[in-house]
C-alpha cells in the first residue's frame, strides 16, 4: 500500500520537499513511517519526535491522537499531513 | 478508518482529541468550540465594547489568522464592531515577504482593510540590518520592543479603540514561566488578557489566550489557510524556545498544565498595577522613565555602531 505525506509550514523547508510517497507493508504503524521519514531526511527528527513532536499528524483527515497515536495502524492507501505548530504564529 | 463519535454532537465521527478535557470532536464542533471559547474569553475579561474599532495585529502565521477569522465571525454576529488588520514588516527577507502575501490574500478574502507598518519607515532600520551590526541584546529583544511600538503606531493611525493580538495559550504559559525564571514578577501584568488602559497606548487584548497552538493549527488546517513555510531566521536565539519545548513535554505527560501555568500566573499579577507614566524626553511617546525603551535601545545601538 502507498502513503502520500504532505508537509505544511516550516517543516517543508526543513525537509527540503513538500511531499513524500512511501510504499508500506500491511500492518505498518505511524511510528514505522516516522522512522522511514527520519532515515530519508534526518533533519526531521527534531520536528517529528525528538524530544517532542512539533507537528500535528493528520491521517486521512483525523489527528492521530484521536486514533491510537504513534501506534495507529495504517490501512490501505492513505494520506498523512504534517503541520508545523511551533513556528509561524 | 472508523473513529469514535463526537462527544459534543453525538452524531458525526470525531477527528480531534483534546487530552486536557477528554473531548473527541468532529470538524464542526471543533470549530464552534474555538469560537465559543474566544467569545467567553472576550466576555470574561471585558475585552470589547459595543461598536469598538478593533485593530488586529496579524503576522501571516496561523495564530493571528485564526484570531482574525474568529473575531470577524464573532463581531459580525454580535457587537457590530469594525475590524482593521495591521501587519508589521520588520524587514526580514523571505520570512516576512512570504507572510505579507498571505496577509494580503486573507484580508482580501475576508474584505478587511489592511494597514502595513514598516520598521524602515518608523526607525530607519530593518531587523536584517540590525542583525549585521554590533549589539548588546538578542535580536528578538530589539524586535519585540520595536514591534510593540509599530503595532501601537498602526492602531493609533486607524483610530482603533482596541488592539487584538494573536497570543495563544502556549505563548501565555511560556511568558509566565519566563517571567518566573527571570525573577520578574512585575512583568506578569502584561499577561492580563484584557489589557490595561494607558494614555498613549491603544488597549491591547488577547482573545485567543485560552487556545493552545495545536488547536489554532488544526483550525487553520480545517479552514484551509495558507501556511508560512519560512520560519523566522532569528527565532533560535530566544530562551523562549527552551521553555516551549519543556512546556510541550510537560503538557504531553500532564494534559492541562499550560492552562494551570497561565491561570496561576494571572493570580500572581500584583494588585497595584504599575501605571506610572511619563512622556519620553526624546520621542514624546508614553514611557515609564525619562526615555522610552525604544529610544534607549536605538541610542545604545547607535553608540556601539557609529
Amino acid at each position: 500500500m502507498d502513503i502520500e505525506i504532505k508537509l505544511f509550514g516550516s517543516i517543508n523547508r526543513i525537509a527540503g520537499t513538500k511531499n513524500f510517497i512511501f510504499t508500506l507493508n500491511e500492518g505498518s504503524k505511524i511510528i514505522d513511517l516516522i522512522n522511514m521519514l527520519i532515515q530519508k531526511a534526518p533533519k526531521l527528527k527534531n520536528e517529528l519526535i525528538d524530544p517532542i513532536p512539533k507537528v500535528l499528524f493528520i491521517l486521512n483527515g483525523v489527528e492521530i491522537k484521536n486514533l491510537n497515536g504513534f501506534e495507529t495502524k495504517i490501512i490501505g492507501d492513505s494520506e498523512l499531513i504534517l503541520l508545523s505548530f511551533t513556528h509561524g504564529g | 478508518m472508523q473513529t469514535s463519535t463526537c462527544t459534543k454532537c453525538h452524531n458525526k465521527y470525531s477527528i480531534y482529541y483534546r487530552p486536557y478535557s477528554g473531548e473527541r470532536l468532529c470538524s464542526q464542533c471543533f470549530q464552534i468550540s474555538l469560537k465559543e471559547r474566544v467569545q467567553k474569553t472576550i466576555n470574561n475579561y471585558h475585552m470589547l465594547e459595543h461598536k469598538d474599532r478593533i485593530a488586529v495585529g496579524i503576522s501571516g502565521g496561523k495564530d493571528s489568522l485564526t484570531l482574525l477569522h474568529l473575531l470577524n465571525q464573532i463581531e459580525d454576529q454580535t457587537h457590530g464592531s469594525e475590524i482593521i488588520a495591521i501587519t508589521v514588516d520588520e524587514g526580514i527577507v523571505n520570512y516576512r515577504d512570504e507572510a505579507i502575501l498571505i496577509v494580503e490574500k486573507t484580508c482580501k478574502n475576508l474584505d478587511i482593510e489592511l494597514v502595513k507598518i514598516k520598521f524602515n519607515d518608523l526607525f530607519n532600520l530593518t531587523i536584517d540590518e540590525f542583525n549585521l551590526k554590533n549589539r548588546t541584546l538578542s535580536i528578538c529583544s530589539y524586535c519585540g520592543v520595536l514591534r510593540r511600538r509599530a503595532l501601537n503606531e498602526g492602531a493609533k493611525k486607524v483610530s482603533a479603540d482596541k488592539l487584538a493580538t494573536g497570543h495563544t495559550l502556549d505563548d501565555m504559559a511560556q511568558t509566565a514561566l519566563l517571567n518566573l525564571l527571570r525573577g520578574d514578577i512585575t512583568k506578569m501584568q502584561s499577561l492580563y488578557p484584557g489589557g490595561i488602559k494607558q494614555k498613549g497606548f491603544v488597549q491591547r487584548i488577547k482573545p485567543i489566550c485560552e487556545i493552545p497552538e495545536k488547536e489554532t493549527t488544526f483550525y487553520a488546517f480545517l479552514e484551509k489557510f495558507d501556511f508560512q513555510s519560512y520560519q523566522c531566521p532569528y527565532s533560535e536565539e530566544a530562551m523562549r524556545n527552551d521553555t516551549r519545548t519543556w512546556l510541550l513535554e510537560m503538557e504531553e505527560k500532564r494534559p492541562g498544565i499550560m492552562f494551570t501555568c497561565f491561570h496561576t500566573a494571572l493570580k500572581l499579577i500584583p494588585n497595584k498595577i504599575d501605571k506610572n507614566q511619563l512622556i519620553c524626553d526624546k520621542c514624546g511617546e508614553p514611557s515609564s522613565s525619562k526615555f522610552c525603551r525604544v529610544c534607549q535601545m536605538l541610542d545604545d545601538y547607535n553608540k556601539i555602531n557609529f
